[in-house]
């Protein structure tokens, strides 16, 4: 670098600049903290992970845990399922973006000797950076402010969060979560006992707008990680599994080539034998809103199925109940 | 990564701290290594491959065309270096058509991509070109000629630099310069608002449209084409000027890319505000040797040029129709405009209108709107649904403003503001000035934290993707 002067401006330059942006994260962080505080709504949608892990936590051993996203949320008849397969049913199952990492952190500590764990994601998991989950867990920091979650959490999410400062109106949450339960809303009331969302099932089904294409970058770190935690699940005496998740028929098709990639690298890294993804495909007439979301009829569908495949692994895989 | 990824805003500083602590004889180095670095991170090997190939030939080809005497040789060397960087282009455009199965077999390498190679292979063969007609002689420095094909501000999007502007400033000592560090970063910070806060909030508008456009008749048709109308022309600005504002950290200048292209009073006009290093391009390499192939025809012959010239440039852009269209229609605007302009010159002129604000102004909504009608074709996913959108757009009477549900009231607001401020900014110098003492004044620093934090609370983060990296 040239003479010393240059050296002095441009050092001079630089903590001036550090000053600048060290404010302006601190600033963002408060702002973003303070915005989320506020807009914590604790009938919302999310406000139910706190039902769901008080649930699991209160839940006698041995029982059967469902974990993925809104596709078990919408599609499981808990009670039904509990029936069929003799044991007490929690099902974990929110929202896919929350990611499965986190999702599998979540219940990781909260499982016992004797538990069967049924992961059930979403094929987005495995496909670009949905498995580290999204800016929605910036939002479910401020339900559950831990250290588990406070760890997933990434400078990209925190600034993708901004939406929540940027929707901010303070005292206007209240209003608006009123107006979600008015009608069909995602939220926390519309939850059962076992952790299935209900309210949905009076309503008629909502048009699903067609959707980009699944991103085809696999990830592996996604089924890897699977992997592992049914490894590890399995040597310390809880039975975890994998199935496929419900999907609605048209959005399938589309991605065809994508899920049977992902289908062939989890079956390279997860050895079970029952493991076809097309079989909790069903007609689009049994979706509610979105190509995961189930109605009525095709809950009661996928439960069948879904009871059908647990047996088949109990006993493939010599599980007792 | 990307100009709004927050991995680039680590990589700046850090290549801008090696490249001002070496000495300046390795600095291309440097420069060269953050580049080709740049690059690497799209996961695509077979593009640092051509990248190092269109370089390595065209440097030959150029040595080549400088040592050569006989004519017909020169001009064999030509063709010959044109030709292969246009096969490197188009085997590299091909790639993504390939088979899902194939392009996705390879782990970690990403097929799907053709990123900067229509950037970096027109640059080659406007050098090649320069070298021929002798308007510069061969770089004979095998780096400083791949780092100006390569220097990351300019690689992804361009603009696409001419070898005897970028060369020289390149090769020059570099000098910190607090002046040039703080427009530069300035420049940058405006691109990183054009792009997050303006063209990503007017994308959910245009996006809301397009992409489900059966829900759509009348008025959200006609906000939805304007907001993509606007839409590209802030993301493609704002990625240049986060090139530039880059580029000038560095102590270099590129070109300036786009001058007020909406306020253009005719599409000739229009192409000399609008992505300028293209259209000039085009119109040196393509249209001039084609204008006078055909000279023999007239005006005819300059028409048909024009047409063709920008049928080529629509099939740069994609082979389907909607870009093959939408070229066509360009060329077809200036065909027509060869033989009505002198009518309406002297029209004008008759009318004593020919200086009139009103008549400007009328013509600027004209163009605006062709422009706009054109981009209907580039936006549309197929012909059907262009031919969807232009038969619909009529139906005002029957508008339903509903289809823009959820989109946020806020930032609606946000966008019409900000286009209020850009708008004064261009038509009238007193907004820049109030901006320039403001931004030299003692308070400067507090008005640097508020942009800052103006882009980190309004801006939509995550996109990522420029429009123009997709060609």
């Amino acid at each position: 670098m040239g003479d010393s002067k240059s050296k002095k401006h441009l050092l001079h330059l630089a903590q001036k600049v550090s000053v600048l942006v060290l404010t302006t994260v601190i600033s963002y962080l408060t702002l973003l903290l303070v915005c989320l505080r506020d807009t914590r709504d604790e009938h919302g949608y999310l406000a139910a992970q706190l039902d769901k892990v008080e649930l699991l936590k209160n839940t006698p051993s041995p029982r059967l845990v469902l974990v993925g996203g809104s596709n078990l949320a919408f599609g499981v008849d808990s009670a039904e399922l509990s029936k069929a397969i003799g044991l007490p049913v929690v099902n974990m199952g929110l929202h896919a973006s929350l990611g499965l990492r986190w999702m599998l952190d979540c219940t990781t500590s909260l499982l016992r000797k004797g538990d069967v764990v049924v992961v059930i994601p979403e094929y987005e998991e495995f496909t670009g950076e949905t498995f580290d989950g999204d800016e929605l867990l910036v939002q479910m920091f401020a339900f559950s402010p831990d250290l588990n979650t406070l760890r997933r959490l990434s400078p990209s999410m925190l600034l993708k969060a901004n939406s929540v400062i940027f929707t901010w109106t303070p005292g206007g949450t209240t209003a608006a979560a009123a107006g979600a339960r008015r009608e069909f809303g995602y939220t926390r009331d519309g939850f059962n006992r076992n952790g299935d969302e209900v309210s949905h099932l009076a309503f008629a089904n909502v048009p699903i707008r067609s959707q980009t294409r699944m991103n085809a970058n696999l990830n592996r770190r996604a089924v890897n990680s699977l992997a592992t935690f049914i490894e590890e699940q399995n040597r310390s005496g809880v039975t975890a599994i994998f199935v496929f998740p419900c999907l609605m028929k048209t959005r399938y098709q589309e991605n065809q080539v994508t899920i049977s990639r992902i289908a062939g690298e989890l079956k390279k890294h997860i050895p079970q034998r029952s493991m076809v993804p097309d079989e909790f495909v069903d007609d689009d007439q049994y979706f509610f809103n979105t190509p995961y979301h189930l109605n009525a009829e095709g809950r009661k569908r996928r439960t069948d199925k879904l009871v059908e495949v647990l047996n088949r692994s109990s006993r493939e895989g010599g599980w007792h109940r | 990564m990307t100009f709004t990824s927050l991995s680039y805003f680590l990589f700046l500083p850090l290549v801008y701290l090696i490249f001002v602590f070496t000495q300046h004889r390795f600095r291309w180095l440097v420069l060269l290594a953050a580049s080709y670095g740049f690059y690497a991170t799209f996961n695509a090997p077979q593009l640092l491959i051509a990248l190092a190939f269109v370089s390595c030939f065209s440097y030959i080809c150029a040595l080549q065309l400088a040592k050569a005497v006989e004519e017909s040789r020169r001009k064999r060397t030509l063709q010959l270096g044109a030709t292969v960087c246009l096969l490197a282009l188009l085997s590299m455009k091909l790639l993504p058509r390939l088979p899902q199965s194939f392009a996705t077999a390879i782990p970690h390498v990403n097929l799907m991509t053709s990123i900067a190679v229509s950037y970096f292979t027109f640059q080659a063969i406007s050098y090649l070109a320069d070298v021929y007609l002798e308007t510069r002689a061969p770089e004979r420095h095998l780096g400083y000629h791949a780092l100006a094909l390569a220097f990351f501000p300019k690689l992804l999007q361009g603009p696409i630099e001419r070898a005897g502007d970028i060369l020289p400033q390149l090769r020059r000592h570099y000098e910190f310069n607090y002046g040039a560090m703080r427009s530069g970063m300035l420049l940058f910070t405006l691109g990183l608002y054009k792009k997050v806060v303006l063209a990503d909030r007017l994308a959910v508008y245009a996006d809301v449209v397009y992409d489900n456009q059966r829900d759509s008749i009348g008025l959200p048709l006609v906000i939805g084409t304007y907001a993509y109308a606007l839409q590209i022309y802030f993301d493609f600005s704002g990625y240049t000027d986060m090139a530039r504002g880059t580029a000038r950290m560095f102590g270099i200048e590129l070109t300036e890319n786009f001058k007020s292209p909406y306020l253009a009073n005719s599409i000739a006009d229009f192409w000399q505000r609008w992505h300028i290093s293209f259209s000039r391009w085009i119109l040196d390499y393509i249209f001039r040797p084609l204008q006078l192939a055909w000279r023999g025809l007239g005006q005819a012959g300059t028409a048909l040029a024009l047409i063709v010239t920008f049928l080529l440039c629509g099939i740069w852009h994609g082979t389907t129709w909607g870009f093959i269209t939408w070229g066509l229609l360009h060329g077809l605007y200036l065909a027509t405009s060869i033989y009505y302009r002198p009518h309406q010159t002297n029209l004008y002129k008759w009318l004593r209108i020919d200086r009139s604000k009103w008549l400007k102004a009328w013509q600027i909504l004209i163009t605006f709107n062709l422009v706009s009608f054109a981009w209907i074709f580039f936006r549309s996913q197929s012909m059907t649904s262009a031919w969807y959108a232009i038969t619909n757009v009529w139906r005002l009477s029957e508008s339903r403003l509903d289809v823009f549900h959820g989109t946020g009231k806020r930032g609606a607001e946000l966008v019409l503001i900000s286009l209020f401020l850009f708008s004064w900014a261009e038509l009238d110098p007193t907004l820049p000035r109030i901006l320039h003492t403001m931004f030299d004044g003692r308070l400067r620093w507090l008005y640097y934290y508020v942009c800052i934090m103006l882009i980190l609370l309004c801006g939509v983060f995550g996109t990522g993707e420029f429009i123009y990296g997709r060609f």
